[in-house]
């Protein structure tokens, strides 16, 4: 199997070294438990449309798998389990946070469909979010925010700041540096074919020795986009995905 | 030798068949194994083959060649030969890293070592004044492609800055019979700065083309059907498209049975464009299905999140 090779294991075993170092810095001991939350939006990609996909739970499944790898400790949530309230009792807490959904700029603000088991469902919004993660001034940053919809990751969007993380991507040499915090997104209309693929594509990077910065380029040449799925981030490159204590973000209310 | 050992071998005939009996109940109780479905995302994405010990050292040339070509500083890694389980290729693979920090990856065909994709990875050159734009970026991406063998026409299907991906993304999307075939092509990605940040030159093999394809008229009757049954048509500002040609890999959006890779061989299709408001106040959801060209069963498809 290729990634036992050389470079593979050396990239881990310094992306590990780096992460025990860092935490030993900053932090002292590193707590128990930080918490992930995946959601992914079942009946609306079946109930609602008649059609009988497994792809929200593929994604879920993926993205539950990808966190419990970087040491995060993640429930997950479907259909009737996938509410906004749920969402909202959640999120202040969330260190990793995925969800599957349809997500647009909706009247009330930028933000994403929640499943709840019927086909009017409730919209999530950036604001709610962003209200959930303030604390005296600031917005407490999450490590790993990953919307896997439509049009979260545009230039316009405010759903990466509602998660303490600032629009700004971070060269390969540190230039920019974020902290550990990483937002992975889509611009545009995005395809859930294309969109399994390039996070199928994109977890096995992160689980192979690459930070995220390289897993998203890797996952972005090695994915066929035909239909014009257009990945995108914000956050540091260098960063592995694994849970540190996060800088608050003092920009992003 | 095992004649002297007759009681040990009988018990583990024993034990092997007692594992084969739970193997098989196991099967039973639990229904279809993963390797009965193929290759699933779950499944590890690359897997080993064999290599000469010649086919290695001709890989390594070529990629040393191709290296010093775009500029990719490093020494390479010993050369493995791999096949991508879910995009369905084979490869050679070499991989480089330099003392900067900079590495790449290099995926080379088997048999002719042409590129199949160069990815580089690691610090640009921040010294590196900004020269490619939107009116130059074309030319310097066919030549590359083109001092790499590979086939970059005059004018390509797409010229656009990728900001995620720091590169203006250049694109030849591959034609076969002038029906355009979906994810193959050439594209080269150059930084403002004139690096080629990577190259991929995608070839997925073909069935031939239906002898008697079915009339355009005929898919379109198909998909009315299909949008029938599901109830589209009665869902908010429905509309179906016209069918188009398309080159495309069959996948499992249809059938969720299916293996999770796309198949290998491309078919000619006829794609169709649904759309219909799903969830009332949302754009509308679009959905493409492909209508074999040979008999009118559905290959898959795609849909918008």
């Amino acid at each position: 199997m290729r990634h036992d090779g050389g470079f593979r294991w050396r990239r881990l075993a310094l992306l590990c070294l780096t992460a025990n170092m860092t935490a030993a810095l900053t932090a002292g001991p590193v707590a128990a438990g930080y918490q992930g939350s995946v959601y992914d939006n079942k009946t609306a990609f079946t109930t609602c449309i008649g059609v009988s996909s497994t792809i929200p739970q593929q994604m879920r499944t993926l993205a539950v798998n990808a966190f419990r790898y970087l040491a995060y400790t993640p429930s997950s949530y479907e259909a009737t389990g996938f509410t906004a309230s749920t969402v909202l009792s959640r999120v202040g807490a969330d260190q990793a946070f995925y969800v599957f959904s349809h997500g647009d700029h909706y009247y009330t603000g930028w933000g994403f469909r929640a499943d709840g088991g019927v086909c009017s469902q409730a919209i999530v919004t950036s604001g709610q979010i962003k209200t959930k993660r303030t604390v005296s001034g600031y917005v407490k940053a999450a490590n790993v925010v990953v919307a896997s919809t439509c049009h979260l990751g545009e230039t316009a969007s405010d759903f990466p700041l509602a998660f303490g993380i600032a629009k700004i991507r971070s060269t390969p040499t540190g230039t920019n540096y974020q902290g550990p915090k990483f937002f992975l997104g889509y611009a545009g209309t995005a395809w859930t074919n294309e969109m399994l693929a390039f996070e199928t594509s994109f977890w096995k990077w992160a689980m192979s020795g690459h930070n995220l910065g390289e897993a998203f380029d890797l996952a972005r040449k090695y994915t066929a986009l035909p239909n014009g799925t257009l990945p995108t981030w914000w956050g540091s490159y260098t960063y592995s995905g694994v849970p540190f204590p996060v800088t608050p973000c003092y920009t992003c209310l | 030798m095992n004649d002297h050992f007759p009681l040990r071998r009988a018990r583990g005939g024993r034990v092997l068949c007692g594992l084969l009996v739970c193997a098989a109940l196991l099967a039973a109780c639990t229904g279809a194994t993963a390797k009965d479905r193929g290759w699933t995302i779950h499944d590890p994405q690359w897997s080993a083959l064999p290599q000469s010990t010649a086919q290695a050292t001709a890989a390594r040339t070529r990629a040393m060649a191709i290296a010093r070509a775009l500029g990719i500083r490093g020494e390479p890694s010993a050369v493995r030969r791999e096949r991508d389980m879910m995009a369905g290729i084979d490869y050679d693979l070499v991989e480089f890293l330099s003392a900067a920090g900079e590495s790449a990856q290099m995926r080379l065909d088997p048999e002719t070592h042409a590129p199949i994709s160069v990815v580089r990875l690691g610090p640009p050159d921040p010294s590196e004044p900004a020269v490619v734009n939107a009116s130059n970026a074309a030319g310097r991406a066919r030549a590359v492609a083109q001092s790499l063998g590979l086939p970059a026409g005059a004018e390509p299907s797409s010229v656009k800055w990728d900001d995620a991906f720091g590169a203006w993304a250049v694109s030849w999307t591959r034609s076969i019979d002038g029906h355009p075939a979906l994810g193959d092509g050439v594209e080269v990605d150059l930084t403002r700065g004139g690096r080629v940040k990577a190259v991929t030159a995608t070839t997925t093999p073909s069935a031939p083309a239906p002898a008697n394809p079915i009339p355009s008229e005929r898919a379109a009757e198909l998909a009315t059907a299909i949008a029938t049954e599901r109830a589209w048509t009665a869902k908010p500002d429905y509309a179906r498209g016209d069918p188009e040609l398309v080159w495309v890999r069959a996948n499992n959006f249809w059938e969720p049975a299916k293996p999770d890779a796309p198949e290998a061989l491309l078919r000619l299709a006829w794609s169709v464009r649904f759309s219909f408001v799903a969830i009332a106040g949302d754009e509308p959801h679009v959905i493409v299905l492909w209508f074999s060209a040979a008999d009118g069963s559905v290959l898959g498809g795609n849909e918008t999140a």
